[in-house]
């Protein structure tokens, strides 16, 4: 799992406490199921060839690498 | 549909980071709102993975799952013919793997996506940069 920091008003923030108490589970179990059904409304009704180009073109920053030259060359050294 | 070959260079640029990588992000986003469809072959796939894993990339089994939905080119015995088949009436001075990722988005009537200058050079098949394709 990947840790992040989000701001909320505090209104929403307080309403989440409020059904995370009720349903007993984590604020953070209830924002992550809440986060699941936004991804799943998103991605309604496409190909799974959509939503991987979706999820491609989403790549994270987080997991790039910082690469040792360009790809350009990198890729150029394997074949020359 | 269109059909493209995207060159390692610009998965291992969108995968990593490097002085072009804005752009290749940029034509990720663009292919991902139009009909494409991307042609993959197998020397592509193995580049980027050695590549990445070269430049410290650790969540590899995440990129080959993005992949895994692409049309997948094998490097097999029909293409092996169908290069047999190119040599015989053809003189190309492009290494190995430049001339099967070429050959393979000719025989797929496809275009080639590549930031190479030696491919976007060739006269095998369409060429074009990202930059270039994402202005269509």
């Amino acid at each position: 799992m990947t840790r992040t920091q989000i701001y909320l008003p505090e209104e929403m923030h307080e309403r989440l406490l409020f059904l995370a108490r009720l349903e007993n589970v984590s604020l953070s179990e209830l924002i992550r199921k809440g986060a699941g059904l936004v991804i799943k409304t998103k991605q309604k009704g496409l190909s799974p060839y959509r939503r991987t180009l979706k999820m491609l073109a989403a790549y994270p920053d987080s997991l790039r690498v910082t690469l040792a030259d360009s790809a350009t060359k990198l890729v150029r050294g394997q074949r020359d | 549909m269109t059909n493209i070959v995207i060159d390692s260079c610009v998965y291992v640029s969108h995968f990593g980071k490097d002085k072009l990588t804005h752009k290749s992000k940029a034509f990720f986003k663009r292919i991902s709102q139009i009909g494409t469809q991307i042609i993959l072959p197998a020397i592509v796939e193995a580049e980027i993975l050695v590549v990445l894993r070269q430049n410290g990339a650790t969540h590899l089994d995440k990129i080959s799952q993005l992949l895994s939905q692409m049309e997948f080119s094998p490097l097999n015995k029909k293409l092996i013919e169908e290069l047999t088949s190119f040599l015989e009436s053809n003189q190309s001075p492009l290494k190995t793997s430049d001339l099967i990722i070429a050959l393979t988005a000719k025989l797929n009537d496809a275009t080639l996506i590549t930031w190479d200058k030696q491919l976007l050079k060739n006269n095998i098949c369409k060429v074009a940069t990202p930059e270039h394709f994402s202005e269509y």
